[in-house]
């Protein structure tokens, strides 16, 4: 099944490429919890895998929810961390999806 | 109408034609003989080989999809919160990951588990942090979604006296 090799490390280049906010969560849940801006608001709430998974592969359930949180398909979502889709293409996805014109 | 005690009978509407009731073997014989269905029998064997195909492809993908249910948690783990209602959650077993996952769609919030409680625990841990979070930051800062998921979350939990 395709998605099988995604690292947390992986994952964690969508942190600076969309610009994400680690959130001031009081931490009960281990993993770390990001928000995504657009016109100065907190607009998607995404939760990442724990960096310290490291090398170990992020399941396939994870990572449905991680898609989810981020509002994009699954072409969109492997472009997301493998480079082709740029944050402006990103930006645009998120306005039209949660029509913010 | 006659009927063998050993040969089973068709009902084959073909059979009717010929007059007699004749076995589905016989059938096949007397085709061969008189040349029918030979050209169509290539193109049933392709379309066969394609459903076999399909199926093993359709087995693999169902055995990598999540077996999905709901469970209605009553209780927010934390004293110094209740319930006023329970929460719907919806919880999905990934047999290949050995990965539990439950899940408040309506706040979009999830936990991991490698066991079903374990998933739940998380996803109340997760539904605190957020409520906690969203509570403190100024509603002009918050998007339509997240101001959406306060208000859900500010129906469901409350505080304990």
């Amino acid at each position: 099944m395709k998605w099988r090799n995604i690292t947390a490390r992986d994952l964690s280049k969508i942190v600076d490429k969309l610009s994400l906010e680690l959130s001031k969560t009081k931490g009960r849940s281990p993993h770390p919890v990001y928000w995504y801006h657009l016109d100065g608001k907190k607009m998607l709430r995404i939760t990442l895998p724990n960096i310290h998974g490291g090398s170990t592969s992020v399941s396939v359930g994870f990572l449905r929810q991680v898609q989810n949180n981020l509002k994009v398909n699954t072409r969109q979502f492997e472009e997301l961390f493998e480079c082709p889709l740029t944050s402006k293409d990103f930006e645009i996805i998120i306005r039209e999806k949660l029509k913010i014109f | 109408m006659t009927y063998s005690s050993q040969v089973p009978v068709t009902s084959d509407p073909r059979t009717k034609s010929r007059g007699k009731d004749i076995t589905p073997v016989q059938i096949l014989k007397l085709s061969e003989e008189e040349g029918l269905y030979s050209s169509n029998i290539n193109e049933l064997t392709e379309s066969l080989e394609n459903l076999v195909n399909q199926t093993g492809q359709l087995r693999t993908e169902i055995h990598g999809r999540p077996i999905k249910y709901n469970v209605q948690i009553f209780d927010i783990g934390d004293e110094n919160y209740k319930l006023a209602e329970p929460i719907l959650a919806i919880v999905e077993e990934y047999p290949n990951d050995d990965t539990i996952i439950a899940s408040f769609p309506e706040v979009e919030t999830f936990g991991e588990g490698v066991s079903e409680s374990e998933a739940i625990i998380n996803l109340k841990f997760a539904i605190l942090d957020l409520y906690e979070e969203l509570l403190e930051i100024d509603t002009k800062d918050l998007g339509n979604l997240p101001k959406a998921w306060l208000q859900v979350l500010k129906r469901v939990i409350q505080k304990n006296e």
